[in-house]
């Protein structure tokens, strides 16, 4: 038996983007992915598997990334968008040849960007979702779902058809995608209101991850602080706790590990230096310009100088890093075992794409940090339901209401830059419950226009636009997308309402906005 | 710094706290005027700084952003019209934290006509509060412009249960036009750890996973786990 676990959860997010007649810089938010997460992330554990290394992560994938993984327009989009990288990349090694150093970081990413490629239409056949899968069957991989469209959901806890409508879409996405239902559901961004585990035991869902604030300021402090699951409400729905600190040595902008001065710099990018006319013309408007991935310099940390990046310093810190990540966790662990009556479970959530995209090296560290604990008799990975069924007497509490935002509550994604869409999405909720129960049981035409109407609905509420309007990041797309979708609610909820559905444009907007193909609008009922 | 400390400074000393505040005109403001002003500098700073600490929001940003918008130009995005009204009576409470709610509504035609015709202070709304602790129920009135379909309220009290009318103030006296929602505003208290010892609030901090983070030769723990999940300031040595 180990002295402690560890559970790593990476959640694999993106809002929807598809779009059929219009292009928008934003469609890059995926092929980015891809490209610098998951190919690279797939590798790294058919490596470990290769290698016959055990592992075990907790891998949220969202519905909407499913919905756009799946999806061969955007499949074709991504062969584009890398055959265009690899252009790039091929006048990039000649550009560079009289500076050696340059060079060196050029022909590497070039070889990155083929063997993605190869791997992306050779190796998995263009399908990601099947790729995760035989992970999963082989018990490497634990994938867990969210609500549909990643809904901030404490924003609509007294919309309980949304609610439903929101994790049922999501339950048969994942079902149909994976051919397993999950064990546990990822609240997006952390949210939590007391009252939703009893909607996630009645889709026989075991357990969710909670931010401290959940923990700390419930009916009471568990025995076992934030490191063993408790029992929410005496629901036997469980909660884990996110473990604040192992987060921050990844994720502090500050101290974490990706602001070593050898590891690669994230925001110099070639796409901003060079000339359009070397970059070539991109369709999103005349100087706009876009991350090409081209980064040739090392975080450095002396002001004004920056070295050329170095793959050799780059993998020794890598090596360091990973050794002490697990030197300060088995030391957490060594002190909380004098406190818990079990040995703790550290919770370690991250976005997946921290990985790969942001911290390049990331994907590097989290393989080695797996090869080294596979080694170690202190400290071992598990699955959380593993870990409930190892240890089944768990504390029941009542958790408090809280996020993974500022302050632990829901400011980030209510205020004065993006209160206006709550009114608008409120009452289009209450108009979808109208629509419903109007037309119970339409199919046809009618039933397509319902159906969109729902899909419509729910993709206005991921919580990724709210975030962004916020940020600053995208802004005006993502207030353009949350209009559109109410814009086109609105047109079908006034067609319906005069008894007409305007074919051909409902046709274009099922087209371009096709996720959740089996969605039924009768959830609203 | 609190009100009640910036009262108690000179008009010259609250300057110099605006200046470096970075308040534009702060000669031009009365006292309290210019206490005001630096407490809303505070409050924003305060976000500021949350938003700087807060790791887990800082690298959900990156994977957006993929291209620059600021001084290039950027891109054609479409416009599309929502409606402004709806002509529907309804109303949503949603809360933004223990001391902060959200209201917003809508309001059909004819009470619009009918609030119209009632000059001054033709709507408000009453918030209801109910303690959970002591089932005590009060209510407050905050008066609402016709134009207005949304409003934060500040919540009095942790652990209390909120909701909220909209009421006419008509001439035969006042008459409800819709109710919200309820919600339950969180304790933001660990509760265990008030008045227990000192030994107890260490062995807490272990278990929260704070251990380390402060020293605690005075003041409360309790306000300091607070903080320390506010600000996730964090020490790595520990």
């Amino acid at each position: 038996m180990h002295r402690g676990y560890l559970i790593f959860e990476l959640t694999c997010h993106l809002p929807y983007v598809k779009h059929i007649n219009e292009r928008y810089p934003e469609e890059n938010w995926l092929n980015e992915a891809i490209c610098n997460t998951y190919l690279p992330m797939l590798r790294s554990l058919r490596s470990l598997d290769a290698d016959s290394i055990p592992f075990k992560l907790t891998l949220t994938i969202s519905p909407t990334l499913v919905a756009m993984l799946s999806d061969p327009i955007l499949q074709d989009n991504f062969v584009s968008f890398m055959n265009e990288r690899i252009e790039l990349g091929k006048k990039e090694v000649h550009r560079t040849e009289s500076t050696p150093n340059m060079h060196t970081v050029a022909k590497t990413y070039l070889q990155e960007l083929e063997q993605n490629l190869r791997d992306f239409t050779e190796l998995y056949g263009c399908d990601l979702v099947a790729a995760f899968n035989d992970l999963r069957k082989k018990n490497h991989i634990n994938i867990i779902t969210t609500f549909a469209t990643h809904c901030y959901m404490p924003f609509y806890s007294a919309c309980e058809k949304n609610i439903e409508a929101q994790i049922y879409t999501a339950m048969n996405a994942h079902s149909k995608a994976f051919n397993c239902n999950p064990s546990g559901f990822w609240l997006p961004e952390l949210g939590y209101y007391p009252g939703i585990e009893k909607i996630l035991k009645s889709y026989r869902l075991d357990y969710f991850f909670t931010a401290v604030h959940a923990f700390l300021f419930g009916s009471h402090v568990p025995r076992n602080g934030i490191y063993a699951p408790v029992n929410v409400s005496g629901s036997d729905v469980f909660a884990f706790c996110r473990d604040l600190a192992s987060s921050a040595f990844v994720l502090s902008a500050d101290h974490g590990y990706p602001g070593d001065f050898d590891y690669r710099d994230f925001e110099l990018d070639m796409g901003y230096d060079m000339p359009d006319s070397y970059i070539g013309s991109n369709p999103y408007g005349k100087g706009i310009r876009l991350d090409t991935g081209f980064r040739y310099y090392a975080n450095t940390g002396i002001e004004g100088v920056k070295n050329i990046y170095d793959f050799k310093a780059a993998a020794e810190k890598v090596e360091f890093h990973a050794d002490n990540f697990i030197y300060n966790l088995k030391k957490r662990v060594k002190k909380l075992l004098r406190y818990t009556d079990r040995p703790p479970v550290i919770v370690c959530p991250y976005d997946a794409q921290v990985f790969g995209h942001w911290w390049y090296e990331g994907i590097k560290w989290m393989e080695t940090v797996i090869r080294k604990i596979a080694d170690d008799e202190d400290l071992s990975l598990i699955f959380p339901d593993e870990y409930l069924f190892a240890y089944k007497n768990n504390e029941s509490i009542d958790l408090s209401y809280s996020s993974l935002g500022n302050g632990g509550y829901s400011g980030l994604w209510l205020n004065g830059d993006n209160d206006w869409a709550y009114r608008h999405i409120h009452v289009i909720i209450e108009k979808m419950e109208e629509l419903a129960g109007r037309f119970p049981s339409e199919r046809g035409l009618k039933g397509r226009a319902l159906n969109h109407a729902a899909r419509e609905l729910l993709l206005a509420q991921s919580s990724d636009w709210a975030f962004m309007m916020k940020n600053g990041t995208s802004a005006p797309y993502a207030n353009m997308r949350v209009q559109e979708h109410i814009h086109n609610f609105l047109k079908i909820y006034n067609d319906l309402s005069s008894n007409s559905v305007d074919t051909e444009w409902l046709t274009t907007v099922e087209r371009q906005n096709s996720a959740f193909p089996d969605i039924d609008y009768r959830v609203f009922t | 710094m609190t009100r009640e400390r910036l009262q108690v400074l000179s008009v010259s000393s609250l300057q110099k706290i605006a200046a470096s505040q970075g308040i534009l005109n702060f000669r031009d403001y009365l006292k309290d005027d210019l206490i005001d002003v630096i407490i809303e500098a505070f409050a924003e700073a305060r976000i500021d700084h949350l938003t700087e600490n807060n790791w887990t929001i800082i690298s959900e940003e990156k994977k957006f952003d993929i291209f620059r918008d600021e001084v290039l130009p950027t891109p054609a995005y479409k416009t599309y019209q929502v409606p402004e009204k709806y002509n529907i009576t309804r109303i949503s409470l949603i809360m933004v934290d223990p001391l902060m709610a959200f209201v917003c509504w809508d309001l059909a035609d004819e009470i619009m006509a009918e609030a119209e015709m009632i000059h001054d202070n033709a709507l408000f709304l009453r918030v209801h509060e109910t303690h959970l602790d002591t089932s005590e129920s009060t209510f407050f009135d905050i008066p609402v412009q016709l134009s207005d379909d949304k409003w934060y309220i500040n919540l009095p009290s942790h652990g209390s249960s909120y909701y909220i009318e909209i009421i006419l103030n008509t001439s035969e006296g006042e008459r409800s036009v819709c109710s919200s929602n309820k919600i339950e505003s969180p304790l933001r208290i660990t509760r265990d750890i008030q008045n227990n010892s000192k030994m107890f609030q260490d062995d807490f901090l272990i278990l929260a996973g704070v251990y380390g983070f402060y020293d605690d030769e005075s003041g409360s723990n309790s306000q300091k786990i607070v903080s320390f999940l506010d600000t996730g300031t964090i020490d790595r040595e520990a």
